[in-house]
């Protein structure tokens, strides 16, 4: 509605100018200056996300306007300069406020389906902070639950040593659990490339061979691994999904900051000039 | 063949193990059977204190009662107004942030002579929390009996001489007659003029009416799990409680909901005798939390002091003024309860309902995890919120159907964790939600206590000073020290025009509390539940 309220505002008083419509006319200032006031306002959000608990209106309420009000602009400030690309420092301005509105279109829309595909594709989603931290644990919580029901990982020691079985005896199925963590589980888990269980089709037929090579009672610990490496593959996918959420801000915000401070100086000089 | 009994003895530099003959000697002991001492050799030592030594410290693990022989020793709990607030009172970003809503965690308002329960026969008040105990005096029942954490620290004001007791001796001197005697008459003495002044309608009256009732008080011990009285009951009196917990729930229709857990100083049984109706409530001793290494262990102990009806009545006839108090603590009760009343209305919640303890939160944070963006503003929120930067919410938990139930204080039906606090610093509120007082001495129990690790133990700004030096100062100065971490909870912003900080931050509309039983049978997700065979 306000956007129509001031197309109409436009048109009815494009008439009046014998050059046409421009930057200059009352009515092109005005949108120009409400314009800039939305700019301003779109831009007090992110000094809103620094206190979040300000009692300055709901946060989903100034989101909704930064989306609505920004939106706007385009329109106003297209109005403003009556259509016109104009000269150099114009093209600038009009590049930036359109890749302005595309990046922060882009955002609205990686926030409408990744918070979806983060729920549905990653069960083990923790909190974006510690993903690297879990990563970097799985190792460690692997090697144990192999050292646990095999022994020893160190070539030089008998296989069992250590083991949680009786009598000193080498555990049934030990030996493949650990020949499987050595060989495959140890590189996957520390970031390495491992084209078998980069493959989830081939890293699930890895597991199953391995269940058959083993006793049922080793199946427990083959499950834990299994695990283990299921919840890598998650927090390496939420890892990937949290970067494409926030991507679009890293152009969105440092362009709107830019975009604003040629408005400003835009308007400086455009103030200084208009007589 | 006959039982073993656990051996356990108390050790230590100091620590002189006393045997029957040398017990005989002393008063307490003169009616305990000599057998009992020989079966627990090691169960009763003497241990000498100087003076300024610590005896035990508030907020720490404990097993013994401590009888004071000679010399006479401080105890007092930390008072620490202030001590957690994170940023600088008074400053000016201070004082623009509580202009724009940022709460201050400042103690509420209390009386000074509000009552600060503690685990001996005297009570400490907002206003002075230390006292005195001097020769045949007891301390650390409670730890003893129930293995509550240290309610307090002691310390030793004058050389000290002491017996220090475990369970297993204490609770056949508790049967003695000449311990008993001595105990009640202390607590007579020292205690129940507090407790019977803490009870609003006792508060203002006259000296000599209160002592006619302190007089005529019952004293009671019932086993922890008993039922003190029943919902339907008819009311016969008033109890106070000298020791221990009670556990306060109501019965509707679709379950039971428990709606306090009183501890030491509090009262209950008031409106039967206020409004001459039956009991409205069933009223439970209830036990210590913590189990030995897991074990089952014998039912620890609940003291109560009674006041039967037909003193309480001439009292309320006499003073009918104080009767309008009485009423709004009643109707306040009422209040509280008919709040939970709204509550239980689902019938054959899913399986995965109930592993979640779903229906437990009256006020559950949920995130719908398909518009939340991850971008932790309600965590953020939560901590600017609060003075003391403490997160009271985590954005971690079990996922249910689209929804993330985060750690943070879910207002439970039954809210365990109010089980075992030594210093009764956790309570509930009108509204249902969980308040931790400032007197919180961080001994744990609630955090450990709750299912859902919705309370946080936080460090204080005092921690890694050395304490013990500090203690051995306060015989001395009189000084009171903080203590070196507290428990926090979701409080829900209660004093936020706004609501919850966290919920009013979510720029995605995707943060809310609800009623969980109300929201999730109005979504219809039990039955999704059921669907995904949760």
């Amino acid at each position: 509605m306000a956007a129509a309220g001031a197309i109409w505002w436009y048109l009815a008083d494009a008439p009046r100018h014998l050059n046409g419509p421009s930057g200059s006319t009352v009515v092109g200032l005005t949108l120009g200056s409400i314009a800039f006031g939305i700019m301003l306002f779109c831009a007090a959000l992110s000094v809103k996300r620094k206190a979040p608990h300000w009692r300055v209106g709901r946060a989903s309420t100034w989101l909704r306007g930064h989306i609505w009000l920004g939106l706007l602009t385009c329109v106003l400030v297209g109005l403003h300069a009556a259509f016109r690309l104009g000269g150099p420092a114009a093209i600038l301005l009009w590049t930036l406020l359109g890749l302005v509105t595309i990046s922060g279109l882009l955002g609205l829309l990686l926030q409408q389906f990744v918070p979806r595909l983060l729920l549905h594709s990653v069960p083990g989603e923790t909190i974006a902070a510690q993903v690297n931290r879990r990563l970097s644990d799985l190792g460690a919580l692997a090697e144990k639950i192999v050292i646990q029901y095999a022994g020893a990982l160190d070539a030089a020691a008998p296989p069992w040593e250590g083991a949680a079985v009786a009598g000193g005896r080498p555990p049934a199925g030990g030996e493949p659990i650990r020949r499987f963590f050595l060989d495959h589980l140890r590189g996957y888990l520390a970031g390495a490339a491992s084209p078998d269980l980069a493959d989830p089709h081939r890293a699930e037929n890895l597991f199953s061979a391995l269940r058959t090579m083993t006793p049922p009672h080793a199946h427990a610990a083959i499950d834990e691994l299994a695990g283990l490496y299921h919840l890598r593959r998650d927090l390496l996918r939420q890892r990937r999904l949290m970067r494409v959420l926030f991507l679009w801000l890293i152009i969105h915000v440092p362009l709107s900051w830019g975009l604003l401070i040629l408005v400003i100086a835009h308007a400086v000089a455009a103030l200084r000039f208009w007589t | 063949m006959a039982r073993r009994m656990p051996t356990v003895r108390l050790t230590g530099a100091s620590a002189v193990a006393m045997t029957a003959a040398d017990l005989a000697h002393i008063d307490i002991f003169r009616d305990l059977d000599r057998k009992v001492i020989e079966r627990f050799p090691g169960a009763v030592v003497r241990r000498e204190f100087e003076a300024g030594e610590v005896i035990c410290r508030e907020g720490e693990g404990g097993t013994t009662a401590f009888y004071i022989l000679e010399g006479s020793v401080q105890v007092f709990i930390a008072r620490p107004c202030g001590s957690s607030a994170a940023r600088p009172h008074g400053s000016w970003r201070a004082m623009i942030g509580r202009l724009l809503g940022q709460k201050s965690v400042s103690p509420p308002v209390h009386a000074h002579d509000d009552l600060i329960p503690i685990d001996a026969n005297v009570d400490l008040t907002w206003g002075q929390p230390r006292a005195a105990l001097g020769a045949g005096e007891v301390f650390g029942e409670m730890s003893c009996l129930n293995l509550a954490p240290r309610s307090a620290t002691v310390v030793a004001e004058s050389d000290c001489t002491m017996l220090e007791i475990l369970r297993n001796v204490y609770e056949h001197l508790q049967k003695a007659p000449t311990f008993r005697e001595r105990m009640d008459a202390n607590y007579r003495a020292r205690a129940l003029q507090g407790h019977l002044r803490n009870v609003p309608v006792f508060r203002d009256l006259p000296d000599h009416v209160l002592k006619g009732l302190d007089e005529r008080a019952q004293l009671l011990a019932v086993d922890a799990g008993s039922t003190i009285f029943s919902q339907g009951d008819e009311a016969d009196g008033l109890y106070i409680i000298r020791l221990g917990q009670v556990r306060v729930s109501q019965a509707f229709a679709g379950g039971e909901r428990t709606l306090a857990y009183l501890t030491r100083g509090d009262f209950f049984g008031e409106t039967g005798l206020l409004r001459h109706t039956k009991r409205n409530a069933t009223c439970r001793a209830v036990d210590h939390p913590i189990v030995e290494g897991g074990r089952r262990r014998r039912p620890g102990r609940v003291e109560l002091v009674k006041i039967l009806a037909e003193d309480f009545e001439p009292v309320m006839k006499e003073f009918p003024r104080i009767r309008g108090r009485l009423e709004a603590i009643v109707g306040a009760r009422n209040r509280q309860a008919s709040e939970a009343r709204t509550s239980i209305t689902v019938s054959a919640p899913s399986r995965r309902v109930e592993d979640l303890g779903l229906l437990q939160g009256q006020n559950l944070m949920l995130i719908d995890l398909e518009r939340c963006t991850r971008c932790d503003q309600c965590v953020d929120a939560c901590v600017s919120a609060h003075e003391d930067g403490i997160s009271r919410l985590f954005r971690t938990g079990p996922r249910y159907d689209k929804y993330l139930v985060p750690s943070s204080c879910r207002m439970c039906l039954d809210p365990v964790c109010m089980i075992g606090c030594p210093v009764g610093s956790i309570r509930r509120s009108e509204d249902l939600s969980i308040i931790i007082e400032d007197w919180c001495v961080g001994c744990g129990i609630c955090a450990k206590q709750c299912p859902y690790e919705s309370i946080v133990m936080h460090e204080l700004e005092e921690f890694g000073q050395e304490v013990s030096e500090r203690l051995r100062r306060v015989a001395e100065s009189g000084e009171v020290v903080a203590v070196t971490r507290r428990a926090a909870v979701c409080d829900q912003c209660e004093s936020l025009p706004t609501g919850p900080a966290c919920v009013y931050a979510c720029p995605h509309d995707a943060a809310a509390r609800v009623n969980a039983a109300e929201f999730l049978s109005a979504g219809g997700l039990f039955q999704t539940a059921a669907r995904e065979g949760g």
